[in-house]
């Protein structure tokens, strides 16, 4: 009887093995739950064929769409989570794909020079070519599509909605639109078919090709320049600084509107010798009439212990733009603030009063100065 | 017995003493200032308590066997090396931003504070585990005592610890002046009592304790260097509280106070107060309120509150030390005249002075840090809105402050907010929501629904002009119009959260006091956007506490395999002890917390008591009293009966007699299971028992804050508290009838 017993070795063994295979299998079955093992990544009704990509041989291809310049295996992603590999081409996963829509004040965007008081029917999808880590949207920016709910919504019934709800404008926003290149390329021309303006949000990170066409699809675009140091790229957002100088050039050459944002945060990208370099060359190389905006920052995502910047920290960076020549120079995010409102270049009077994004009051007429009759650049009808 | 065996066996017990209390003091030395360097927390206590235990689990299991010369030789080495790396982990945990860069304004991720709580601790406290089975080889007189006696030793020091430590040495001296003191101590241990030798040995200490009114001047600069190279400000000042340390800095013309280096609040806050303010004026009842604000300490709004109209606005902040520099600044910046001074200031914990207090307000607003620890979860639970609810008048309204939602929200993010949702609506049933950062949740007391927003925008625009008084800050009061109260009320937002939140909310747990389940939500939304790994381990809790059971059982068939089934048995019985011991205690912690107040001003008490517990049970379990291992695990099931009783009565009482039994019982049974195991290797039994002791300690602390309380509540983790306990009662059950030769003056 004796041979039949387990010894303790075999016992031990034995029952490491089953508890092995127990914990296997319900790692296998959450992994199923989850979606992650055997889903394919993304739903397919809006995955399509990208644009601005190439094959590299060997079933890889190089996605160029932004400068990040991802070189793919075959199932893989882009850096964005956006663009995947599927034999050998490259596919958008967000088409229509959209992950937020909502309804803003253009000021929000922010917008203080294209139809000032207008609201903008929003909408983002999952995924961004950044990594910022004071990203206020990162739970649409660093997540991949398949992680979060989202609605198809075609090109043209994007614009039937805008249309609908009654806003001029529809913003590709909260995320970074470069990744839905195709979505928003299409989506502008029915929007512009149905007579509504098209603008994005933008990290300015995009390749010169599909940047001009970018340019060609909107009226509007507004770019955050993040900083006006390498290293606050590299360390902070994961890009190119000079990419996205070369980007405001060619926005601001095909005669789109433009306008700037700096979001200042305390220590990080706020000394007078940065925002004085940097407003110097817009002022120099883009022009005196972009608007730049300053705006306050307030902690978030992986920068939750930092204090707001103080205000007259804005207010210097402000006024150094103003001392290089930007004539259009705001603080942002302090609501009540009076360089909130828009000041005539010429006469230096108010030409449009806001407080906060919903109270705005445009005495603009025509696009010009009420007072001194003096032409402001923008977007106003 | 000869007389050098008397001499060799007092110098084991006091070394044992003199390591109780200095292993007492720098416990809590190290939680509070690794505290101020790591995200200050509870789960970060139990990130702490846990690094410390393994290295008392480490230090008793290769603590190597010595003879008596070499074993009084590595004792002193020991007691001298200790307050040296507990000086070197103080401050190394604040260098680490300098020496391990972080983004400013970022925290580690959990599983680096992990590692770096880990890396700090365990060199100090393997010390403490490694003198222990030396002291009881040395203090072996060949009667099985020497374990309870050492421990008795040990633990009495540790309570003299804790008591010095909470009355004397917190108040007047900082980490360096005590971490010195400590090394002097040791120095005059080597020199008097382990190694004599001539009288000049005395004079390093003495040199040593010279230095200490200099620790104000070293720290401060060093803190101030320190500062300047992590951070984006200047720091201005900073001191330790009974409650946290506060660190005043300055950027700009602003000045920041943070507590336990997170920030609270800053000022000038004008513009920030801008929009809650108008939003406050048109949601307030009658003319003349008054109104409580709880958290963020009193700024821009109580003064322009004041200004308004309001009969009478107090603010309501624990640390009394907090308020007052707060105040001290505000009023500098905003003067008596508009009003900061003529606030009412209350130093107690908010839920407190809530159950205290007699008088009814027309507006409670509580602005508390997010729930991402069990401390400001306690402002989002159910109890806490009954609290509100409770003070409010019969027209009140309640206000409450949360994170803004942006776009869109991940499953996490919906959940946190849905449990809180669910929380306020039990309570306030037509609640009013805003959008923005932060957004609010306003209920009324009476329970009647608040006019749509148009509504509240149309009459507060017809009121406006009345608003508008000279004493109020320009920066609130200029150009102000109603249609900025839209920004609190944006259609398309309120849908979302609408039919994300509201639907959701009837699916999700109420966030409880003894169910937080929004800050489980919030730990995990933090592990997931930190990337930690500690995040795949949470969302599935149940596997990281499988994984627990099995080293456990890999221990114990190690013990058995090498050391034969008596030391496996004890050790079970000592690791389900030392899991029990400090779990309870965590427990109780979280309880006392949630019922008594805020709980960082007591814990080194809680600790002295605890330890005088031990004390006492293992010098009564050594004379033959309460020795009976059985008995008191019977009587640790008894006190999970008696937390559940405290959590119905919540009587103050109760809490310190459990604490008090709870570790009497703990101490027994370590005599006693020495006593009951020892047979010719003291030192062996000693290690073994040491080691499982701390690893029992170590599963305990980490798995109570980490898991069993955020992730399932307190019920399920004393639920989990009994099954050890059910394991250990079997333990002692099978020893008693199958392992033969055991020392039968033991009662097990």
């Amino acid at each position: 009887m004796k041979g039949n017993r387990l010894s303790r070795r075999d016992l031990l063994y034995k029952g490491g093995c089953a508890l092995g295979s127990l914990l296997a299998g319900n790692l296998l079955l959450d992994s199923c739950k989850d979606g992650s093992l055997f889903s394919l990544s993304g739903d397919s009704a809006f995955v399509k064929p990208a644009r601005h990509w190439r094959s590299a041989g060997d079933g890889k291809v190089q996605c160029l769409l932004c400068p990040n310049r991802c070189l793919l295996n075959r199932g893989e992603k882009g850096a964005c989570r956006d663009r995947q590999n599927r034999d050998g081409r490259l596919y958008t996963l967000v088409y229509s794909r959209i992950a937020a829509l909502q309804i803003d004040p253009v000021e929000k965007k922010p917008f203080f020079h294209f139809l000032p008081g207008s609201s903008a029917l929003s909408a983002g999808v999952a995924g961004c070519n950044f990594y910022c880590k004071f990203c206020q949207n990162w739970q649409l920016s660093q997540f991949s599509p398949e992680d979060l709910d989202a609605e198809a919504v075609s090109p043209s019934d994007l614009a039937s909605r805008a249309v609908k709800r009654g806003t001029p404008i529809v913003a590709f926003t909260y995320n970074e639109p470069t990744v839905q290149f195709e979505y928003v390329v299409d989506a502008a021309a029915k929007a512009r078919a149905r007579g509504l303006k098209s603008v994005i949000i933008s990290n300015g990170y995009i390749s010169a090709k599909p940047g001009r066409e970018f340019a060609r699809a909107l009226d509007g675009i507004k770019i955050d320049l993040k900083a006006f140091r390498q290293k606050f790229y590299s360390d902070i957002c994961g890009g190119s600084l000079k990419e996205v100088m070369r980007n405001l050039e060619l926005v601001r050459g095909s005669g789109r509107w433009l306008e700037i944002v700096v979001l200042i945060i305390p220590g990080l990208n706020d000394s007078p010798s940065e925002i004085r370099e940097m407003t110097r060359w817009v002022a120099g190389t883009l022009s005196p009439d972009v608007p730049m905006h300053f705006t306050r920052f307030h902690s978030t995502y992986l920068m939750r212990n930092l204090p707001p910047t103080p205000v007259s920290t804005l207010e210097r960076c402000r006024e150094i733009a103003r001392s290089q020549g930007v004539r259009y120079a705001y603080v942002g995010n302090v609501p009540g603030h009076r360089w909130e409102n828009t000041y005539c270049h010429s006469c230096g009077r108010v030409i449009i009063k806001r407080g906060g994004f919903y109270s705005v009051q445009n005495l603009l007429r025509k696009g010009r100065c009420p007072y001194c009759r003096t032409v402001i650049p923008g977007v106003w009808v | 017995m000869k007389a050098a065996e008397l001499i060799t066996i007092s110098r084991g017990r006091l070394a044992a003493a003199y390591f109780g209390f200095a292993s007492a003091i720098g416990q809590v030395l190290l939680i509070r200032e690794m505290l101020a360097v790591f995200r200050g927390n509870e789960f970060i206590i139990g990130m702490i308590f846990a690094g410390w235990f393994f290295g008392v689990f480490l230090g008793a299991r290769f603590s190597p066997m010595r003879q008596e010369e070499a074993g009084l030789k590595s004792l002193t080495r020991c007691a001298i090396l200790f307050p040296l790396i507990l000086l070197g982990a103080v401050y190394l945990s604040h260098a680490l931003p300098v020496l391990f860069p972080r983004t400013a304004g970022g925290y580690y991720d959990l599983t680096t504070e992990f590692l770096l709580a880990l890396l700090l601790t365990a060199p100090a406290s393997f010390c403490v585990g490694f003198f222990f089975p030396i002291a009881v080889a040395l203090s072996d007189a060949g009667d099985s005592r020497a374990g309870g006696v050492i421990y008795l030793w040990e633990s009495l020091g540790s309570f003299a610890g804790g008591v010095l430590f909470s009355f004397v040495l917190v108040l007047f001296f900082n980490p360096l002046g005590i971490t010195l003191m400590l090394l002097a101590l040791a120095l005059l241990l080597r020199a008097a009592v382990l190694i004599p030798s001539k009288r000049t040995a005395c004079l390093p200490p003495l040199a040593i304790l010279c230095l200490i009114p200099f620790s104000n001047t070293a720290e401060q600069a060093l803190f101030e260097t320190l500062w300047a190279r992590s951070r984006t400000g200047i720091l201005t000042e900073y001191q330790r509280t009974r409650h946290q340390m506060i660190q005043v800095e300055k950027t700009g013309d602003q000045i920041n106070f943070y507590g336990d280096g997170m920030h609270i609040s800053s000022l000038p806050d004008n513009y920030e107060t801008r929009g809650l303010f108008h939003l406050i004026q048109a949601l307030k009842p009658p003319q003349h309120p008054r109104i409580l604000l709880i958290g963020g300490g009193p700024g821009s709004l109580a003064g322009n509150l004041l200004a308004a109209g309001a009969d009478s606005v107090s603010c309501c902040e624990t640390d009394p030390d907090l308020l007052r520099l707060i105040s001290s600044f505000a009023e500098k910046l905003y003067g008596r005249g508009r009003g900061v001074g003529g606030c009412r200031m209350i130093s107690e914990d908010p839920r407190h002075f809530l159950r205290e207090n007699r008088e009814r307000f027309d507006l409670i607003l509580c602005a508390s840090p997010l729930p991402e620890n069990a401390l400001t979860n306690r402002s989002f639970t159910v109890e806490f809105f009954r609290l509100c609810l409770n003070n409010l008048a019969p027209d009140g309204i309640f206000l409450l402050g949360t994170r803004g939602f942006e776009t869109a929200m991940g499953s996490l993010d919906r959940e946190y907010r849905a449990s809180v949702y669910r929380s306020f609506r039990s309570l306030f049933p037509s609640p009013l929501f805003t959008t923005g950062d932060p957004m609010y949740l306003a209920g009324k007391a009476d329970g009647s629904p608040f006019p749509a927003p148009a509504e509240i925008i149309r009459k507060y625009r017809q009121n406006l002009p009345s608003q508008r008084t000279g004493l109020m800050s320009p920066e609130v009061s200029e150009g102000f119009r109603a249609e900025e109260l839209l920004s609190f009320f944006e259609p398309s937002r309120l849908d979302y959260f609408k039919n994300t939140i509201e639907p959701l909310s009837e699916q999700v747990p109420v966030n409880r006091d003894d169910r937080p389940n929004a800050f489980w939500k919030s730990l995990l939304l933090s592990a997931l956007q930190e990337g930690s790994l500690l995040y795949e381990i949470f969302r599935k809790p149940l596997y990281p506490l499988i994984g627990l059971s099995l080293v456990s059982l890999l221990l114990v068939l190690y013990l058995h395999r090498r050391y034969g089934p008596m030391e496996a048995q004890s050790g079970i019985v000592i690791a389900c002890i030392g899991f029990t011991g400090i779990s309870l205690v965590l427990i109780l912690m979280t309880l006392y917390q949630n019922y008594q107040g805020m709980i960082y001003s007591r814990i080194s008490l809680i600790s002295a008591l605890f330890m005088l517990g031990l004390a006492a049970g293992s010098g009564l379990a050594l004379r033959g009293f309460f020795s009976s291992v059985f008995r008191a695990l019977l009587l640790l099931l008894c006190s999970l009966g008696a937390i559940l009783i405290y959590m119905e009565g919540r009587w103050e009482w109760l809490f310190w007699m459990i604490l008090v039994v709870v570790s009497f019982q703990c101490g027994a049974v370590f005599t006693s299971l020495y006593a009951g195991t020892v047979r010719d290797d003291p030192h062996t039994t000693a290690s073994n028992l040491d080691a499982m002791d701390f690893y029992g300690s170590l599963a305990g602390s980490a798995g109570t804050a980490l898991l069993l309380i955020p992730a399932f509540g307190i019920r399920v983790a004393l639920g989990v508290n009994a099954l050890v306990l059910g394991i250990a009662l079997l333990a002692v059950l099978y020893s008693r009838f199958r392992i033969p030769g055991r020392n039968s003056s033991i009662n097990l």
